[in-house]
């Protein structure tokens, strides 16, 4: 292990200092030198590629992601790659070859970080870098994000190149930024957008994220809530509690507050592992032994190849639902599955969008619970995949989407903005925004305007 | 036996590119030099994070295959995954079209009468685009896989079963293979695998009985074995009919040693691939290529006869320019680029083509072609020098105009007339000239004097051989033929 809390699962100091070594101070550029860590499933020339996974164990990534080139030519540091679910499978950071992510805001051990980005949120929180980038499938990036008490923002999809990212799910997979605060988080944000002729799916952004006015904090001028958000008997009293005080310091800053009914948002979860079962069954089976992935050694005949290999190199989870996704795509239940889930999915993309255009942004829980208690991982895994209730539908859309702590300094659990599509760099100043209110109202001005002033 | 067949056709045919279908890396058209898994990376060689990217000048050619057979081209053009396990696919699945209406080209029909008299029309089901597969090697111990060919552009043309006998067959890939060289959609070479065929027959009582089950032999890669494979299972099948039996629809290969067929799969073990639409590619946009295709003012050619009759060539040229379609392509480029510099002697171009000029790699360089030929026509190279010249370009050649090269390898001809006529006459006094006029003087046959005409210019190096027989002749009629 490379730090107490396993979050770190490669780190060379040689490497790092070459970094350093090779900066030129003559092409300095505002973020130059800062360090951001790098969940494993995310391509970094010369550094171990492993997603996690027993299956790529010793395998060496040839090339650099997108988003890495994209670091090192504004002069950021690679600093180190951090601990995931294996593939992205997963909600608490404990099926990796490296073993469990501990959170490290709660004491021995006891709490995981969230997943399956809990690495790229646990260095955060424990103060090993200011900013880390992970991968938000379905919450991977918000949800640890909101265990760690620190910022995600899992930004719309297409504007993030893929190219480098291990595919999950090609069609819900987006990288995001994990951050100290939310300023640095689209700073990052801002730095590794844009289109890539690596990645036919990435979205010409030029133009659209102009920093308007220098203005640094913003509040929206309305929220949607979700009645059936609310309404789930699963969700903690008191985390809902702390989320409706924090909807009262929009409130008292002259928020409209406006309810929304879904029809379709309780069919979110099943359309959403449809999905990612269907594509991950797909994007998985490269891994056969043959090439670059770890070979089985008492195999003879290809047949016994491949289900050695695969047998060894993939985790319990991991085959669950690659057993899943094929059973789905296959001949006669396809149309009945798959077909169906994305029908579902446009019809839930539908419904959002209409929420979004009577709204500035909507707030909802990122989690049913404040906190995850190693005690409850892996008991059920069905349990586990209704808990991505919350963050699931803003992949299914497409739309960004930012975690926020509650209280940066309490453990209050947190909250998610949905945005529109294109809306990151409102996100983040919404995000100040309600940050200083917070701190406004603790000295007892209700209205943030009048404390700045 | 004497029953009925119904055949139809799956052909795979390589486009022309030297580029991947979903990456930058180069295919084995565009270095074929490239050792075994050279030309690979991290998409081609299946890597996480390795994401396809369209190659849009593939999908431009094979829209030129819509166009040509009259196919229609949808408006959007989608691409599904075909989800397998097997050590030529490195993704376990294989990039392709499967979404019917989102595939390059809808029906369509490949007319033969224009090439053929009484030649009929076939009619196409589809045709979509799709990556090609690595190349498997078995040993006695072990296999080993190459991926230099996995990603090259493939075309997969599937016609109805409209055909009733191997020569329809033929007929057919003729027309198809003139179209497609001609408009540079693909070389076509069947012998490096650039054009394969899945051939369906089904054998039924007669032309009015329903259709029986359908037989599909794979990948046969010449007509001989087309037309092998169409006799063997027309009896296979017609004997099976005979004794009783019911043919069962499955897949068989293609032993081309002891020319019979065996079984790879039945109907019930037909793998279930899976298919689903790519998440990686974007649905591409078609209305960019339809309208430019819609705009072009190129004639359509299928019939290779018609084009090169117009162009004022011999019959006697056709049937070589027939058999190598890509040659008319070379002879027309030459043309073109002929018409800007000067007239060159349509015979001496297509001397050169059909004789001598092999045309891969050579194409950047047809202005030193066209004046190389020019330089023939005006006799100051000779033709032998010439097409050794031209067969240079691409490996050994180094100069950037026809004359310094010339120059350099000492082609240059003597033309000058006063030259020869001083060497004709020193030679004249010679013992083996006065012979060979003699031997000229009782046969009236030119030819007879090659020998003597052949050692004069070996000793003469550049010198003209046309205007030294021309010479002789000369000499002859002057100093023999007034004796008689």
């Amino acid at each position: 292990m490379f730090n107490k809390n396993n979050s770190v699962v490669y780190f060379n100091k040689e490497e790092m200092d070459k970094q350093v070594e090779a900066i030129d101070i003559k092409k300095w550029k505002p973020l130059s030198t800062l360090k951001v860590a790098v969940k494993d499933n995310i391509a970094v020339q010369g550094q171990p590629f492993a997603c996690g996974s027993n299956i790529l164990k010793d395998f060496i990534s040839p090339y650099d992601a997108t988003v890495v080139k994209k670091l090192r030519d504004n002069g950021l540091l690679i600093a180190c790659r951090t601990n995931m679910d294996e593939f992205g499978m997963g909600s608490s950071t404990s099926t990796s070859i490296y073993g469990k992510c501990f959170n490290p805001l709660y004491a021995e051990g006891t709490h995981s970080a969230g997943g399956s980005s809990g690495g790229s949120a646990a260095v955060v929180a424990e103060g090993l870098v200011n900013v880390s980038l992970g991968s938000d499938t379905g919450g991977s990036v918000r949800q640890p994000a909101a265990y760690c008490n620190v910022v995600g923002l899992k930004p719309t999809y297409g504007v993030i190149s893929r190219h480098g990212l291990g595919a999950y799910a090609s069609s819900l997979d987006t990288i995001g930024v994990i951050g100290v605060n939310p300023r640095i988080t689209y700073d990052v944000f801002n730095i590794i957008r844009g289109q890539d002729s690596n990645d036919s799916t990435s979205i010409d952004t030029t133009g659209m994220y102009e920093d308007a006015n220098g203005s640094i904090a913003k509040l929206p001028k309305s929220i949607g809530l979700i009645k059936e958000h609310f309404d789930n008997p699963n969700l903690d009293p008191i985390l809902k509690k702390n989320i409706e005080e924090a909807i009262e310091h929009f409130k008292n800053n002259e928020v409209i507050i406006k309810w929304f009914d879904s029809k379709y948002l309780k069919y979110a979860i099943s359309t959403y592992y449809i999905i990612a079962m269907a594509e991950a069954s797909s994007n998985l089976g490269r891994y056969d032994g043959v090439r670059y992935s770890k070979r089985a050694d008492d195999a003879y005949g290809i047949d016994a190849l491949y289900k050695k290999s695969r047998g060894q190199g993939f985790g319990t989870e991991v085959k669950r639902r690659i057993l899943m996704g094929t059973y789905i795509l296959s001949a006669g239940y396809s149309d009945k599955y798959y077909t169906k889930a994305q029908q579902v999915r446009a019809l839930i993309k539908e419904e959002m969008d209409s929420f979004l255009e009577k709204c500035d942004v909507i707030l909802s829980p990122v989690t049913p619970k404040i906190a995850k208690s190693f005690a409850n991982v892996h008991v059920n895994p069905l349990e586990e995949y209704l808990a991505d209730l919350y963050t699931v539908p803003v992949n299914l859309c497409g739309l960004p989407a930012i975690s926020l702590p509650i209280n940066r300094d309490e453990i209050k659990g947190s909250f998610q903005l949905i945005g529109k599509n294109f809306s990151e760099l409102d996100l983040c100043y919404y995000g100040i925004g309600y940050n200083i209110c917070t701190v406004a109202a603790r000295n007892g001005i209700n209205n943030w305007k009048e404390y700045t002033k | 036996m004497r029953k009925s067949l119904v055949i139809g056709l799956e052909v795979h045919v390589q486009l022309k590119s030297s580029r991947k279908m979903f990456c930058h890396q180069l295919t084995m058209q565009g270095n074929s030099e490239a050792k075994e898994n050279e030309l690979v990376d991290p998409l081609v060689f299946g890597m996480p994070g390795a994401l396809p990217v369209l190659n849009e000048n593939a999908i431009y050619n094979a829209a030129k295959f819509a166009w040509l057979f009259n196919a229609t081209i949808p408006d959007v053009c989608t691409w599904d995954r075909k989800n397998y396990f097997y050590p030529d696919s490195a993704k376990a699945y294989q990039l392709t079209q499967n979404t019917i209406g989102q595939r390059i080209a809808e029906g369509g029909y490949v007319d033969c009468s224009l090439v053929r008299e009484g030649g009929k029309t076939f009619k196409l089901d589809h045709a979509h685009l799709e990556e090609d597969v690595g190349k498997l090697t078995h040993y006695k111990h072990e296999s080993t896989v190459d991926f230099n060919r996995a990603g090259t552009p493939l075309l997969e043309i599937v016609t109805k079963p409209d055909f009733r006998n191997s020569d329809e067959v033929i007929m057919f890939l003729e027309t198809l293979i003139a179209g497609l060289t001609y408009h540079e959609i693909s070389y076509c070479r069947m012998n490096r695998g650039e054009l394969r065929c899945d051939v369906n027959i089904s054998v039924r009582e007669n032309e009015d009985s329903p259709f029986n089950n359908r037989v599909e032999i794979k990948n046969l890669n010449s007509f001989e074995s087309i037309v092998d494979v169409i006799k063997y299972e027309h009896h296979r099948q017609a004997n099976m009919m005979d004794r009783g039996e019911v043919v069962q629809q499955e897949t068989r290969g293609w032993n081309t040693l002891d020319k019979h067929t065996y079984l790879l799969r039945s109907k019930e073990n037909a793998e279930d691939y899976r298919y689903m639409p790519d998440p990686d590619i974007m649905p591409y946009n078609m209305s960019k290529i339809k309208q430019s295709l819609m705009c072009n003012d190129i004639q359509k050619i299928y019939a290779v006869k018609d084009l090169l009759l117009c162009r004022g060539l011999p019959r006697d040229y056709l049937k070589a320019f027939i058999e190598n379609p890509a040659h008319i392509r070379t002879y027309e480029r030459i043309m073109m680029a002929a018409e800007t510099k000067g007239h060159i002697h349509t015979i001496t171009i297509a001397n050169c083509i059909i004789n001598q000029i092999k045309i891969d790699s050579r194409e950047l360089m047809f202005d030193v072609i066209v004046d190389t030929l020019l330089l023939l026509d005006k006799k100051e190279i000779s033709f032998e020098n010439a097409t050794k010249m031209v067969n240079m370009i691409g490996s050994d050649f180094k100069w950037e105009r026809a004359k310094d090269a010339i120059k350099a390898l000492g082609y240059e001809q003597n033309n000058n007339l006063t030259d020869i006529e001083v060497l004709v006459d020193i030679l004249s006094g010679l013992e083996d000239f006065k012979k060979a006029m003699a031997v000229y003087h009782s046969s009236k046959e030119a030819k007879i004097l090659n020998p003597l005409i052949g050692s004069i210019v070996k000793a003469n190096k550049g010198i003209n051989p046309v205007l030294v027989r021309d010479t002789i002749l000369k000499h002859y009629n002057e100093n023999y033929a007034i004796s008689n």
